[in-house]
């Protein structure tokens, strides 16, 4: 079975591929560069290149951060609200009359760097030949140069290949790597639970989606039932202004709307090409969407036309 | 490619990043850093004038200091070339190195700093490479992503002069071809699951090609998507079992396949994976061979 390639467009630039590779395309660039690199032989070859060139990235790191940003506050919140518990004389907790337990141990970190955290081989020596040659002719210290450089090059394209070999022991790390593997349980848990949850003005009646799934509940969230929306992209965000509405947003335009709490159809949307990342809605015909670079489209009769702001 | 537009920046906007740009350095006059700065604006909104808050942001987003340095190579100025090749010839030349560990890529390296240097241009006075340079990328990537494009090129171009091999197989060809099953259920297989393929959001359609078409390893895929190549696996793992369950459905709904002829039309498939292994993506002969290559920690 083969995979016809049947691009969309040009092929990217080295400007947009770099900016991709950096990641400062805006998201409709993005979107459209994943579109026609999915299917350009030529596009995904050197996207491969740029990626074995790419040193181990930070930026997933960074991400991984980003992506539990939102515990910050819940996090001093609950260490507030142990303290005042905790304290001696404080109105919920009697005087204690054995001294205090011992404070627990502040939270190991839950992601394990998994990146090389060898620093980048040093640029070489300042010895260099300014200008390029004219032809393809190199002197004997350019070999030189190429002999230090290759070595470099070795060091750091070898590194991604060595993940494996910088695991720690099995036996010693187990119990860490247990404890570290719950918390990361708990916290995607948690990270999965709330972000996808839309709670309708019934408190009973919330709806949760993840990736392309949407489920709902009638019960405060302690059972769910899955619903069809046959849709293949991600959903990304929902709003629920009523116990049997619900709007929800996704990939590629995709505007979902429920009236009767068990239903879905799809809305049309002028951009198919939006990631739509955030909704809110007043009922069944009026609803706000917002695209991920930052347009906003209001249909006042569900979804039969919207106005963009 | 759209002519750029000219913007017209405001000159407090511009004094502000010649300052951060710290351009003077390179004794790159205010009026050439705008007329650089100007053309990268003009070419990033070439179809429509940006609001307050896009130009800000684009404006924010800019390697300034690189496109300074790009400016001043592609004027000739001595200091600034001396820092280019200082700070950014080894970045070539390991990039080089990454691409072909046998040193081929280095003749690349060698042309394309002649080009940014301007030697490349047959026509009157010197046009450096840089021109294309606009900062929207740190200047390290822009040269890798180049690199990487004459190499794909070069090897693209190697390929089309290389002959054909010796076909061996053509006494096999014929006898599959005198096989009345294959020629009816192989092409079923192909197109169901070439529908299903071309219904993937583009970039499940990414992560699968990379995988298996492109040969990336998961944390490869992952600096080409911005994920963990624990996400990565996941979501081939995801795009696997939807691929299959739709070629499945098209094949019983569409062609009216019984489970015996789909399970004999994917064994006839897997004798002809080509570009796209069905073994691989359907994980059709798991017990029966082992992956290629074990290519990652989350390989499934």
């Amino acid at each position: 079975v083969r995979v016809d390639a049947r691009p969309q467009g040009e092929c990217l630039d080295a400007e947009t591929l770099a900016s991709w590779t950096d990641g400062s395309l805006t998201a409709v660039e993005r979107t459209a560069a994943e579109t026609h690199a999915a299917d350009c032989d030529r596009c995904l070859a050197v996207l491969a290149a740029i990626a074995r060139t790419t040193p181990p990235p930070s930026a997933i790191q960074r991400h991984s951060w980003l992506s539990f940003r939102w515990l910050v506050p819940l996090t001093t919140a609950a260490v507030a609200i142990s303290v005042w518990v905790l304290m001696p004389g404080s109105p919920g907790v009697p005087p204690a009359a054995t001294p205090a337990a011992p404070a627990a141990k502040p939270a190991e970190p839950t992601v394990q760097a998994e990146r090389d955290s060898r620093p980048q081989a040093r640029a070489d020596a300042p010895q260099q030949q300014k200008r390029p040659p004219a032809g393809a002719a190199r002197s004997s210290d350019q070999a030189e140069s190429r002999r230090s450089d290759k070595a470099d090059a070795k060091e750091s394209t070898g590194s991604s290949d060595r993940i494996a070999e910088r695991a720690p022991p099995a036996a010693a790390a187990a119990p860490r790597a247990e404890l570290k593997d719950e918390r990361a349980r708990t916290l995607a848990r948690a990270a999965a639970e709330l972000p996808g949850v839309i709670v309708s003005p019934d408190p009973a009646v919330r709806w949760r989606i993840a990736e392309r799934s949407v489920e709902r509940s009638t019960d405060g969230g302690r059972t769910w039932r899955a619903q069809p929306t046959g849709t293949p992209v991600d959903l990304l965000a929902g709003a629920a202004p009523a116990a049997n509405v619900c709007w929800i947003v996704g990939r590629s335009g995709v505007v979902l709307l429920s009236t009767d709490g068990e239903t879905w159809r799809r809305l049309a949307f002028p951009d198919k090409t939006a990631d739509l990342v955030g909704v809110t809605a007043r009922d069944a015909v009026a609803a706000t969407v917002t695209t991920a670079d930052g347009r906003k489209y209001t249909t006042t009769d569900a979804g039969r036309a919207w106005t963009v702001e | 490619l759209q002519e750029p537009r000219d913007v017209g920046l405001a000159p407090s906007t511009i004094d502000g990043l010649f300052r951060k740009a710290d351009a003077e350095r390179w004794t790159l006059a205010r009026e050439e850093f705008a007329d650089v700065l100007n053309a990268s604006v003009g070419r990033a909104f070439a179809t429509g004038a940006p609001s307050t808050r896009e130009m800000d942001r684009y404006l924010a987003g800019l390697h300034v200091a690189d496109l300074a340095l790009a400016a001043a190579c592609a004027l000739g100025r001595e200091q600034a070339w001396d820092h280019f090749v200082l700070e950014h010839r080894p970045v070539l030349y390991r990039s080089a190195d990454a691409l072909d560990p046998t040193g081929g890529a280095r003749e690349l390296a060698d042309s394309l700093y002649a080009d940014l240097y301007g030697m490349g241009d047959p026509g009157p006075g010197r046009r450096s490479l840089f021109r294309y340079f606009h900062g929207r990328s740190s200047l390290a990537t822009w040269l890798r992503a180049v690199l990487a494009q004459r190499h794909v090129d070069a090897i693209r171009a190697r390929r089309r002069t290389e002959p054909l091999p010796d076909d061996d197989g053509a006494a096999a060809v014929v006898a599959q071809e005198n096989d009345p099953d294959r020629a009816l259920l192989v092409p079923l297989v192909e197109n169901a699951l070439q529908e299903a393929i071309d219904d993937l959001p583009a970039k499940d359609r990414l992560r699968l090609r990379s995988y298996y078409v492109g040969q990336l390893t998961l944390a490869e895929i992952g600096r080409i998507t911005g994920e963990h190549e624990a996400t990565v696996s996941r979501h081939l793992s995801r795009t696997r079992r939807s691929l299959r369950d739709a070629a499945e459905r098209r094949l019983r709904e569409q062609d009216h396949l019984s489970d015996a002829q789909m399970a004999r039309a994917f064994e006839l498939a897997l004798e002809d994976p080509g570009g796209l292994d069905l073994q691989q993506v359907f994980d059709l002969a798991a017990d029966r061979k082992k992956p290629p290559r074990d290519r990652s920690n989350y390989e499934q």
